[in-house]
């Protein structure tokens, strides 16, 4: 009996401790919004700047610092004109993108103490914040945010994959460019000129030129044996062959055209030609025993030692990593460059992005979310957007007499640039196109507009409900590990393509089928929103 | 037979009354108050770091709400085992719980008697220099951060360009992909976890050895014992103590393989052998964090490296004398 | 301690001793080989020109000696910043580790002290279970620890398993002596302070320095609690450099500045990095030798 009492007294003195520390946090700003409120409902913000008249007004947002460690977005002339337009002052908290995740994820979960404006860690696909009550129904503040309202308009793509169960559209996106600079397969050009070859364009000219590659001395050292013919990590692999045989292997499901959801991996037909392919290459050493454990050092390791043929990553590499370890290289012309996707028996594509990269969310934190509602819509206005693009005028751009825009010279200083708060990652920005050619050489601008007109879009975004977020996670994680594993066993040659049946049967009793119906469902519900 | 004399033996312990306790309560407190004084921050310490966050536990047992604080810790939607049973319907389950036991149970194997034979050579060094030299050169690869040393590994470890294979090449062998095939996970991982922690590990051995006073040693010269018998009959019981405890705190790591160096060192080619508990539950987290789940996979792992512990515990007490409760 | 006497003593020994010695010294130079070189070459690495180690040139001795990545390096304000929070955190949290696992160690460690069983086994619990991330986040910040020195500090504050190495330290110092102390009329705080502790020299020097290192590597409290730039340690600092080139970083944001940043990280920054973090804790290791010292027991028992 003793015993009993004394752990009723244990648990009940935990709770009320843990309830005292819940009550400690949390500042109240009752006494300041109650008179805000009326102001910021009153002023009349048609979308342009200012956001308000109130004196002092505060804003304060959480966001992802710049990329470059000497950068500090607080400090960045961009982020202050901006904010001085809007007439506010932004009080920020700016978190390394490397540690984002980590650091931030707690803080969400923990709800207290929320800025008024967050960047999220993820993109809620669980709609975990949301089911929390953390953010503030975006779509029922649409007076106030003019911009945003005509951005989703203009974007029905966007707008359906924000969208939650409920209706409501809890946050702004922060964009990146869908089709430029996506990952692609490059090719040393000099190899290909010394072979007198031209650039392949389907799978079966491609390994023609793996194989020349293999058995030349290519490097001109007097070792035939040193050539590395096809230096890809597991991780791109998918990407690079997976289109020649009509299968999205990065995110796995995939509609065709009449809007059925298919799962790469088990393509009974295309799935088993692609693996049967990639064993052919392994096979024959163009794909190289290493690449399930390859890193990118290692590639720009023979980059340098000139040692390998081919490669696949993303389009920046090509000029900023892989042609300037070449001594050759003088920044004219490519070493390392990228070719048109290989098209197989189906037409070869290259998997485009899915345009959200980050989001924003006003937290409940704040009783008056108006101020921080009208903040974010500015923020993400076009006259702000001119801002992230071209930066300020006169510093880092010009506008010619007939109203055309270019960068000035200082602008080609990249740090400099950064310094400056371009394509800041810290509100709601849009990538633009054309603030990432200025940071490249013509020949690399050139060949990413030639490689723009074969992206393909990928499976988009869409939130999960509570009954397919059970679904999927009782399923998938196995589901990729089991797919993952045979699919390196197969290329190795380790499991004999003759299974392949029993593979697929495997994978049936995996759930699989009910995890295509939960897709398929997902995939429905995008598709008629985007209506 | 003897137990079960020393049990009969046994005083009878007279049954206090409640008056009798109270009074035998405040004598030892009185008597033992400067104890209770210094003891006070380092409960008050483990009550609030340790034992408050503890009771977020229950978490395991319900659907995390995010953003409520504190009290969403106890007020998610109840669910009872549901992340237990998920976790155990992965048909991988058995796989990862195996492969998690595994690394652990071969670096404890390998990893732990290495240390002590490394401290007892290092004793034997007359020179102080060059004892203590040597002692910091081998501290040394404890201090480089595992994302640097996984980075070394990959590097030496590469079948077209990596030292270890070019040496195997040179000595007329093929050269082997050891971060591709499952059969070498696990003596990668040993070998590097061994090669990076036996100097750092053994400096607390070197400590005890030297906890042995010299005359001891000069007893046994006397006695005419070698070096080996010294060792072997002074030395070694000497730091029985020390061994035994530190023994049995690591057997609570068995099932705590650390996240970081696996995950930098596998690929889904070696998920057979490498794919451990704490890298399954980062996929499943991929995407959005389900704490919950995290938290009852935790709470299973110390269930079994508590009951590993408990029962080491008991049995070094029957057996040794020494228990680290 | 000569050479020559110590060679005398080698052809003086028996035949077992001597294959003894012959293998000790032959594993020590094994060991040394083995623990030396990784050090070597990542210092290799950081001296040399980048050319140099993008080929992968480097496999001992420098290629091409150049500092500039260093001077590059050495920069960066925000090493210096952090230079200084580590060692704030080191000093001021192995300081206080000791001082709470000696108080907490003492106790435990007499027979006598009548709650010893039940606390004993409650600290040893919490060697296995622990609430985890999220409950020990809540808790730290509901102390309104976010942002502060003490965050770094105050949840480490004592780690169970030095407080049994310590508290089997106490154990091991004889009985006689503390007798005798009370005897002439000292109570257990005098005991601990001007006893038990110089007795239990090597193994405080032992507990320094896991302790100091464990402030040292920490980054994972830095991470969750420490939200400004200017309040982190060194770890922190050197882990956002080392993960800018890893390829999850490139996957989950893919945007161009995320590249450009990526590619200016490049090996040779990293491991310049990486030597640069290792050398002040390795320069606090001479200081902790010093106390492992033969025979600190001796002259405490004679008395």
């Amino acid at each position: 009996m003793k015993k009993k009492e004394y752990w009723k007294a244990a648990v009940l003195s935990a709770m009320i401790a843990a309830a005292a520390l819940s009550g400690c946090s949390g500042k109240s700003t009752q006494a300041e919004s109650k008179e805000e409120k009326s102001n910021e409902a009153e002023f009349n913000y048609t979308g342009a700047a200012p956001v308000t008249n109130t004196p002092d007004a505060k804003v304060s947002i959480l966001a992802q610092n710049s990329w470059y460690s000497t950068v500090d977005y607080a400090n960045a002339d961009i982020i202050k004109k901006i904010a001085s337009n809007a007439g506010v002052t932004i009080d920020w908290t700016l978190v390394s993108p490397t540690n984002y995740k980590d650091s931030v994820s707690p803080m969400l979960a923990s709800g207290s103490d929320l800025p008024n404006i967050v960047e999220l860690p993820d993109l809620d696909e669980n709609m975990t914040y949301i089911t929390g009550g953390l953010f503030y129904p975006l779509d029922e503040y649409m007076n106030y945010m003019p911009n945003y309202k005509k951005f989703l308009d203009s974007n029905p793509d966007i707008k359906a994959s924000l969208t939650s169960e409920d209706g409501h559209i809890y946050y702004v996106p922060q964009t990146v460019v869908t089709d430029n600079y996506q990952p692609c397969t490059m090719i040393n050009m000099q190899w290909l000129d010394q072979l007198g070859l031209p650039v392949p364009t389907t799978l079966d000219e491609f390994v023609e030129d793996l194989r020349a590659f293999r058995d030349n001395d290519m490097n001109g050292n007097g070792d035939k044996t040193d050539e590395i013919p096809l230096s890809v990590t597991a991780k791109n692999l998918p990407y690079m062959f997976g289109p020649a045989f009509g299968l999205n292997l990065v995110d796995g499901f995939y509609a065709d055209e009449s809007g059925k959801v298919h799962y790469s991996a088990a393509e009974s037909e295309n799935y088993k030609k692609y693996l049967t392919f990639l064993n052919g290459l392994y096979k024959e050493g163009l794909l190289e025993v290493e690449y399930t454990s390859l890193t990118r050092d290692q590639i720009t390791e023979r980059c340098a030692r000139n040692i390998t043929g081919a490669t696949f990553d993303y389009s920046w590499q090509m000029s900023q990593l892989y042609s300037k370890q070449y001594p050759e290289y003088t920044g004219e012309k490519g070493i390392m460059v990228g070719i048109p996707p290989l098209s197989g028996e189906s037409k070869g594509f290259y998997l485009a992005r899915n345009p959200i990269a980050n989001i924003f969310g006003v937290s409940k934190s704040d009783k008056d979310p108006l101020l921080a509602i009208k903040f974010l819509d500015y923020s993400m206005s076009e006259e702000a957007q001119n801002y992230y693009v071209w930066g300020l005028e006169g510093e880092s751009y010009t506008v010619s007499a007939e109203g055309k825009k270019a960068y000035t010279e200082k602008a080609s200083d990249s740090n400099w640039l950064q310094q400056l708060g371009i394509n800041a990652g810290c509100l709601p920005s849009q990538q633009s196109v054309e603030a990432t050619d200025v940071l490249l050489p013509k020949w690399h601008v050139d060949k990413d507009k030639e490689l723009q007109a074969y992206s393909k879009a990928p499976w988009p975004f869409i939130y999960s409900t509570k009954d397919e977020q059970n679904i999927i996670s009782q399923y998938l994680v196995d589901i990729t590990t089991y797919v993952d594993e045979m699919n390196v066993a197969f290329i190795t040659g380790t499991t004999d393509l003759s299974t392949f049946d029993s593979y697929l049967s495997t994978l049936d009793n995996m759930g699989l089928k009910d995890l295509l119906k939960v897709k398929q469902q997902q995939y429905d519900r995008f598709v008629s929103s985007t209506k | 037979m003897n137990v079960l004399a020393r049990k009969k033996a046994k005083p009878e312990i007279k049954k206090l009354s409640k008056e009798e306790k109270k009074l035998l309560f405040r004598k030892n407190v009185k008597r033992d108050k400067y104890l209770l004084l210094m003891f006070a921050p380092v409960l008050i310490y483990y009550l609030i770091f340790a034992y408050l966050p503890m009771t977020g536990l229950v978490m395991a047992f319900t659907q995390f709400k995010a953003g409520s604080g504190m009290m969403g810790l106890y007020t998610g939607t109840f669910v009872g085992l549901k992340w237990f049973i998920q976790f155990f319907n992965s048909p991988y389950a058995f796989r990862l719980i195996r492969n998690t036991f595994l690394l652990s149970f071969y670096s404890l194997i390998f990893g732990f008697p290495i240390p002590i034979i490394f401290a007892l050579c290092i004793t034997q060094i007359k020179n102080k220099y060059l004892q203590k030299g040597t002692q910091i050169i081998t501290y040394l690869p404890y201090f480089i951060s595992t994302v640097v040393i996984c980075g070394m590994i990959t590097n030496f470890l590469s079948p077209s360009s990596g030292i270890i294979n070019q040496l195997i090449v040179k000595a007329g062998g093929t050269a082997i992909n050891f971060l591709g095939e499952p059969k070498w996970f696990r003596a990668v991982y040993v070998i590097s976890g061994s090669w990076q922690s036996f100097g750092f590990n053994s400096i607390i051995f070197v400590a005890a050895i030297m906890g042995v006073a010299p005359e001891l040693y000069e007893a046994m010269k006397v006695d005419g014992a070698s070096k080996v018998q010294t060792i072997r009959y002074l030395v070694l019981p000497s730091i029985k103590p020390t061994i035994v405890l530190l023994l049995i705190m690591s057997l609570g790591n068995l099932l705590n393989v650390g996240f970081e160096k696996v995950y930098l060192l596998y690929n889904s080619g070696i998920y057979d052998t490498a794919d451990v508990i704490s890298t399954y539950v980062y996929r499943q987290g991929i995407g959005s964090q389900n704490y919950s789940y995290a938290t009852a996979v935790g709470l299973f792992n110390s269930l079994i490296a508590f009951v590993i512990v408990f029962t080491a515990n008991r049995l070094s007490r029957k057996l040794t004398e020494t228990s680290v409760w | 301690m000569n050479q020559k006497s110590t060679w005398i003593e080698f052809k003086n020994e028996c035949i077992t001793d001597k294959l003894f010695d012959i293998c000790i010294w032959v594993l020590i130079a094994a060991a040394v080989c083995i623990t030396l070189y990784p050090f070597v070459y990542v210092v290799s690495i950081s001296l040399s020109s980048g050319e140099a180690v993008n080929k992968g040139l480097i496999t001992l001795l420098p290629v091409d000696v150049n500092l500039d990545t260093y001077w590059m390096v050495m920069s960066y304000k925000d090493l210096w910043i952090s230079y200084g929070n580590t060692f704030y955190y080191t000093v001021m949290g192995t300081f206080l580790n000791i001082v709470f696992t000696c108080l907490g160690a003492y106790p435990l460690s007499r027979k006598r002290f009548f709650l010893r069983k039940k606390m004993n086994f409650l600290l040893a619990f919490t060697m296995y279970f622990s609430g985890g991330l999220i409950p020990s986040y809540l808790v730290v910040t509901g102390l309104g620890l976010y942002n502060s020195r003490l965050a770094m500090i105050l949840p480490v504050l004592v780690s169970a398993y030095n407080v049994m190495i310590c508290r089997s330290a106490f154990e091991g110092i004889a009985e006689e002596l503390f007798e005798n102390a009370y005897l002439e009329g000292a109570n257990d705080l005098q005991i601990l302070v001007k006893i038990a502790i110089p007795l239990i020299k090597p193994t405080l020097a032992v507990l320094t320095l896991y302790y100091a290192v464990a402030r040292y590597n920490d980054f994972f409290s830095a991470l969750l609690y420490m939200g400004k730039q200017n309040l982190q340690p060194l770890q922190l600092f050197l882990r956002r450099i080392l993960l800018m080139a890893s390829a999850e970083i490139m996957q989950s944001s893919g945007n161009a500045t995320a590249a450009s940043a990526a590619a200016q990280s490049t090996i040779q920054i990293r491991y310049v990095c990486i030597v640069l973090s290792m050398v002040p804790i390795v320069c606090l290791t001479p200081f902790i030798q010093k106390y492992l010292v033969k025979g600190t027991m001796l002259g405490a028992v004679k008395g």
